[in-house]
């Protein structure tokens, strides 16, 4: 769990990921051949593959979280909000958030809010007593989010935040760091702003035309209570996307994967999102197309304070993308 | 501030997709100051300043706020669709242009008069509920004048009112195409041998269709400026609630949008700077949530990282948009200081 603490504790609201980007940087050197970041900052990590015509692959996580945008500050000093990205209101109503220079402040809902749950109804109070005084800790455009942390429940269970999409960046560096060989020419692409309409991985797909591609990231379960009906639930393995609302994942990787999964006894699952949009997408329409499918962590309450993952589940994601980066794509049907 | 320009390309008629006359009065002026013209595929105007390796985006739209004559009835009334977003309710009881291909006609927007509506019918609007009268007897004489897929615009009457307001029809969008020509004027003498200027007056960008991603596809820019128009919020309402937010005002200096719907601009490094520049040189400047649709242009190929100037404006595509002239002079400088980053 330490690599994925470690980036779940380093902030990266939607368009400033610069400092995930370093930690990811660092930690991914020493397993690529060469190490760049875009005109939209994603990173992009490449390893030579050592098969003969090796395919391309790309793989993509993101970097950034939700969080607030500050857009004004009233005479009382209160911070007027915009979300960036899905925040979830209700989730966050009461609760602390951290802006980069470290200031703390906590959401609060307008008294007599009603059921209107939209930002606008929304402040932020960092304890300034006047507009003047808090204009000396923030400004506006400055963005927070909340603070970050992970909480054991019991056995293999975790809740926390951001899960979303720390654990799919996760994923991929220990991937890099547990493959013995790698097969094809992989990008490791960890991309920036997805919460806000999958953006950094348009572009990112565009400039690496992929001839294979996955992505990683979180998704929905059906255990959690009244949730919609969804095969999928927490401990029960690495989810292999089928479809989720922008995307139908290639037939043939996804029986591979789970032909995969079953013949090295890794816990697997097949997933249908009804809602929800990932990377996925954009890495398959990028030019020409790509064969994509994504490998997701089952978490239940996304977007919230406390998303629940099991590391089981985690670690069946890791091992899974190890088999995969360890194949030639060539032959794969 | 070009008065002179701005009126004239604001009373031009450049629907979306016929941007024709628009584009005529801007290849005069890029001429008028020797800057090489060439055309995008769909008749968007682009002048190059410079021949520096380091390529910058300047965009603007040429279009405004318009519609297609979609039929022609048996009494020589018009119907048609609106192709860009649109208020019904500021359609109707107006002056009207239609044209083209054809001749242009004078035309005046109606709806079935009120006191012959009943319940419900009261409140409806629509633009399929509106129907233009050019004083045609009957069906063929209205085809003598027009045909249909023929485009509509509103009339234009541009008005200097007090206190340094402006109105006229398609002042969103053709500030935008004014602004960037005036910077042009400044370009040409200033720009350094290691840059190009790109200026791309684009067609259709109120339709959301905007030509802009053409160029950037061909040029790969490093990274472009946007110049747009933002509704201002901060009109009286007898509604409004005590304490609401106001996002955007009137002669309060140009807007330099944070985020809008489609793109992040506070991520580009030339925002941080630009609003520090603009705080340091004293210019009026506000911060907000922007409203352009350019997510096309900025995802192009592997990005381009953007930046926004827009000018706060009240009534957006409607026959009487106001502007505010310290908002056009802001506006002049922060391009210009977003240009030259």
């Amino acid at each position: 769990m330490e690599i994925l603490k470690k980036l779940m504790n380093c902030h990266s609201v939607s368009g400033d990921e610069g400092r995930v980007a370093e930690l990811i940087g660092r930690m991914m050197e020493p397993y690529c051949d060469e190490m760049y970041t875009d005109a939209m900052g994603n990173l992009i990590c490449f390893k030579k593959g050592t098969a003969e015509n090796a395919k391309k692959l790309m793989l993509a996580g993101h970097m950034d979280e939700i969080g607030f945008i500050v857009t004004g500050i009233d005479e009382n000093g209160f911070l007027t909000i915009a979300s960036i990205g899905g925040m979830h209101m209700v989730s966050c109503a009461y609760t602390t958030v951290i802006f980069e220079n470290g200031v703390r402040g906590v959401v609060v809902p307008e008294a007599n809010y009603g059921n209107n749950f939209s930002p606008d109804r929304f402040r932020i109070d960092i304890g300034a007593c006047s507009k003047k005084e808090a204009e000396k800790k923030v400004k506006v455009g400055d963005l927070c989010a909340n603070e970050a942390h992970v909480t054991r429940l019991s056995g293999q269970i975790y809740s926390g935040k951001p899960f979303d999409d720390k654990i799919g960046c996760a994923i991929m560096v220990r991937a890099a760091m547990e493959l013995t060989e790698c097969k094809n020419d992989t990008y490791y692409v960890f991309t920036v702003q997805e919460e806000v309409g999958c953006r950094g991985s348009k572009t990112s797909a565009y400039a690496i035309m992929p001839d294979f591609s996955l992505a990683f990231d979180v998704t929905g379960t059906g255990d959690a209570p009244k949730a919609r009906p969804m095969a999928v639930k927490v401990g029960g393995g690495a989810a292999i996307k089928v479809k989720d609302s922008s995307v139908i994942c290639d037939r043939g990787l996804v029986n591979y994967l789970y032909e995969t999964a079953k013949a090295n006894k890794i816990p697997a699952q097949l997933e249908i999102l009804e809602a929800g949009g990932t990377d996925t997408s954009s890495m398959q329409m990028a030019g020409c197309g790509s064969r994509a499918c994504a490998i997701s962590v089952p978490t239940r309450y996304i977007h919230s304070l406390n998303e629940t993952i099991s590391k089981k589940d985690y670690d069946a994601c890791v091992d899974l993308t190890v088999k995969l980066l360890e194949t030639d794509l060539n032959t794969v049907k | 501030m070009n008065k002179e320009l701005l009126k004239k390309l604001a009373l031009s008629f450049g629907p979306s997709g016929y941007e024709k006359e628009t584009a005529d009065i801007i290849i005069e002026e890029l001429n008028r100051l020797s800057i090489p013209v060439t055309r995008d595929s769909c008749g968007g105007v682009i002048g190059k300043i410079g021949s520096g390796e380091e390529k910058i985006l300047l965009v603007a739209t040429m279009d405004e706020a318009s519609f297609m004559v979609t039929d022609i009835d048996g009494d020589g009334f018009l119907r048609m669709e609106a192709l860009t977003a649109i208020d019904p309710r500021t359609v109707a009881g107006k002056r009207m242009t239609v044209g083209g291909d054809m001749e242009k006609v004078d035309a005046v927007s109606a709806i079935k008069v009120l006191h012959l509506r009943s319940g419900g019918e009261r409140d409806e609007m629509g633009v399929d509920k509106v129907f233009l009268n050019m004083g045609a007897k009957n069906k063929e004489e209205a085809e003598k004048l027009t045909k249909k897929g023929e485009f509509v615009t509103f009339h234009g009457n541009f008005r200097e009112m007090a206190n340094d307001y402006i109105v006229c029809k398609a002042l969103d969008g053709r500030s935008g195409c004014a602004l960037l020509l005036e910077e042009a004027e400044k370009l040409v003498s200033e720009v350094s041998e290691d840059r190009t200027y790109i200026l791309v007056f684009a067609v259709k960008g109120l339709a959301g269709l905007s030509s802009a991603p053409f160029t950037a596809f061909r040029e790969k820019p490093l990274r472009a400026v946007l110049l747009d128009s933002c509704g201002a919020d901060d009109l009286p309402d007898p509604e409004k609630e005590k304490d609401k937010q106001i996002h955007v005002s009137l002669g309060k200096g140009a807007l330099l949008p944070m985020y809008d719907n489609q793109v992040l601009y506070y991520d580009s490094p030339e925002y941080q700077v630009l609003v520090a520049s603009a705080e340091a040189a004293g210019i009026p400047y506000q911060q907000a949530k922007g409203c352009a649709q350019m997510s096309a242009l900025h995802l192009t190929c592997g990005g381009v990282p953007m930046v926004s100037v827009a000018l706060p404006c009240r009534n957006p595509r409607t026959e009487g948009v106001i502007i505010h002239k310290n908002d056009y002079e802001s506006a002049l400088e922060l391009l210009h200081l977003a240009a030259i980053l």
